[in-house]
């Protein structure tokens, strides 16, 4: 019985560790090669969610269709954020910060005006529950955990191995180089903006097929991948999916013995001790 | 006429409740009053170029600590106000030492975390903290039940007297040899440590005096509403003090006066509340950061400058 709780707590710790993975991606995506920490990140999350309930369950379109066409909207968003916010600061990194607190203010009051403060439920594509060796999971949770780890892969690939890829981890390395080599950093740049973009839209379809749609859903795995992209690492992808896995597993096991509220405080104490004993997080870069 | 411009105004202060006795309007003066000691305290910091996102989360403790102190313990307030500055000073020497260890972005997403945290704990705790509702029935500091109904024109004194003394003590340390220090580090951690400056314990100093000062502000804030919850001094708070700032401008103190004054007189015009607030303010920040970054005081200037009178106006004080 024990055993069992113990494996049910780890996995739905993982499943949640991998949505919020899919998000810091796109957090750390965007900081390691434009010094961007962009705060519009987290609304991106809930108005790709709100794409999905509208196009899903409104309309009545297949999951597929609702999911492309969260994808597009976010990625449009993401560059008209880009054109319009970041590039006239000349991604100055303090003030686009503070640009971006901004832009997810006034996004997120203008969908409690729109949309209606009252949470949505996004009904299940994958309806039932999955009983392996006594450890209940929702089969929903299983594909969203599925589907955020095979975009990780399919990330890193991307990075490793085709050319805009290679161009962007040329751009992260040193971008004088990049463009004495022929890069162009702002095409890198709107590639940047419309991969960290779709890996929100993702993120924020599968937290709202999940979870329910509302127009704070964006804040709190915004402000986790933020601890998490510090715990692992700015800029550090490998960082990253560790701190994801790990904050998750450790949201999961103190949210069933002390209750959530008090998880996103351990979250802090575990990023403070952190900061004291490596400040630049754990496979980050000099601060 | 520069001489005497700030005598004229704090005489003019001074009077105000003698000539204008309209209650909401006092209202609005203590709210604008709790504005700028906050927006105040967070420039100091700013001065370095950290902006502490963990601001509202130290306005909570010190209304925390005088709600627990007025209401539970039945202590005069006299004595809960400088406990209620104390120690959010006294939880900000850890809380910066470890934060002001990571620069820029990290440390603004560290103390952002930070102000979480507060709410969250005081959330969480539903004995001494009253959970999410919140603390009620805070009383009034005592000298004005003596005269039964509490007026609002003690509160507007209490008040202004905050004003006064944040403004004159931070106006001292900015214009100060250590503000010279705080300004220098703006210019570059590394170039200020070169000629010096112990730039970990500065910004220490002015992480701790902030936290100070906002402690003040949050007991003010609690014996005059005489209501907190976890709802009141969330992230948005903060960030409403750092909007205060962006609009007024960073170079000198005017700067988040003015914006306090302004961005509070504002709203209340034209009544928008609640989420559309929000939705101005998120607008106010972003057009001010494209299109006016260096806030009134720095356009004002700038005009000024280019109408003929060509002295020197940079880091002139105000207030």
């Amino acid at each position: 019985m024990n055993a069992t709780m113990l494996m049910q707590i780890i996995t739905s710790g993982l499943v949640m560790g991998l949505i919020y993975m899919l998000i810091a991606l796109g957090v750390t995506l965007l900081f390691g090669i434009m010094r961007v920490v962009n705060f519009v990140h987290g609304e991106m999350v809930m108005l790709s969610a709100f794409a999905m309930y509208f196009i899903s369950t409104e309309a009545g379109l297949p999951f597929v269709a609702a999911l492309a066409v969260a994808i597009l909207a976010s990625s449009l968003a993401a560059v008209f954020c880009q054109y319009a916010l970041f590039s006239p600061l000349q991604y100055d990194i303090l003030n686009c910060f503070i640009v971006g607190i901004g832009a997810s203010f006034a996004i997120r009051s203008a969908s409690w005006a729109f949309f209606g403060p009252e949470p949505i439920a996004i009904p299940p594509t994958l309806p039932g529950v999955l009983n392996i060796g006594g450890v209940f999971i929702a089969k929903q949770r299983l594909f969203a955990a599925a589907l955020c780890g095979a975009l990780a892969i399919v990330l890193y690939l991307f990075l490793q191995y085709t050319r805009q890829g290679k161009a962007m981890r040329a751009v992260e390395q040193d971008r004088e180089a990049a463009l004495l080599m022929g890069v162009s950093p702002s095409s890198v740049y709107v590639t940047a903006f419309v991969i960290s973009a779709a890996l929100a839209a993702v993120g924020g379809a599968m937290l709202g097929t999940l979870f329910g749609v509302d127009p704070e859903m964006g804040a709190e795995p915004l402000l986790k991948s933020f601890i998490i992209v510090q715990i692992g690492g700015m800029g550090s992808l490998l960082g990253t999916v560790i701190a994801a896995l790990f904050i998750g597993l450790m949201d999961s096991v103190t949210g069933t013995l002390l209750g959530g509220e008090l998880a996103f405080i351990i979250d802090f104490a575990i990023l403070m001790l952190i900061l004291i004993v490596r400040p630049r997080g754990l496979f980050g870069y000099d601060v | 006429m520069n001489r005497f411009a700030l005598p004229i105004l704090i005489v003019a202060l001074l009077a105000l409740p003698l000539v204008v006795r309209d209650a909401y309007f006092l209202h609005v003066m203590v709210v604008i009053g709790i504005n700028v000691v906050m927006a105040v305290s967070m420039w100091l910091l700013g001065i370095t170029g950290l902006i502490s996102f963990g601001q509202a989360g130290f306005m909570f403790i010190g209304a925390m600590t005088t709600a627990l102190l007025t209401k539970n313990l039945h202590w005069p307030f006299w004595i809960a106000l400088p406990l209620s500055a104390v120690i959010p000073a006294l939880i900000a020497a850890p809380v910066g030492r470890l934060s002001l260890r990571v620069k820029g972005v990290y440390f603004f997403l560290v103390t952002l975390a930070f102000g979480q945290v507060v709410s969250g704990i005081f959330a969480y705790f539903e004995n001494p903290f009253g959970g999410w509702y919140g603390i009620r029935n805070i009383p009034p500091p005592q000298p004005a039940s003596l005269f039964g109904t509490l007026d609002k024109t003690a509160f507007y004194y209490l008040a202004l007297a905050l004003v006064l003394v944040t403004c004159w003590v931070i106006h001292r340390v900015s214009r100060s040899w250590f503000g010279d220090v705080l300004w220098s580090i703006r210019e570059g951690d590394l170039l200020a440590s070169s000629v010096g400056v112990d730039v970990p314990r500065s910004k220490l100093i002015a992480f701790v005096v902030s936290a100070f000062f906002a402690g003040a502000a949050g007991s003010l804030y609690a014996c005059y509403f005489g209501y907190i919850s976890p709802l009141v001094f969330t992230f948005e708070y903060s960030v409403n003090i750092l909007v205060f700032i962006v609009v007024g401008g960073f170079a000198t103190m005017a700067g988040p006066i003015v914006g306090a004054v302004a961005l509070t007189i504002v709203p209340e015009l034209f009544r928008v509340t609640g989420k559309y607030q929000m939705m101005a303010f998120g607008l106010i920040l972003v057009f001010s950061m494209l299109l006016m970054p260096q806030g009134i005081i720095g356009t004002w200037q700038r005009l000024r400058d280019r109408r003929g009178s060509r002295q020197p106006v940079a880091r002139e004080a105000g207030g």
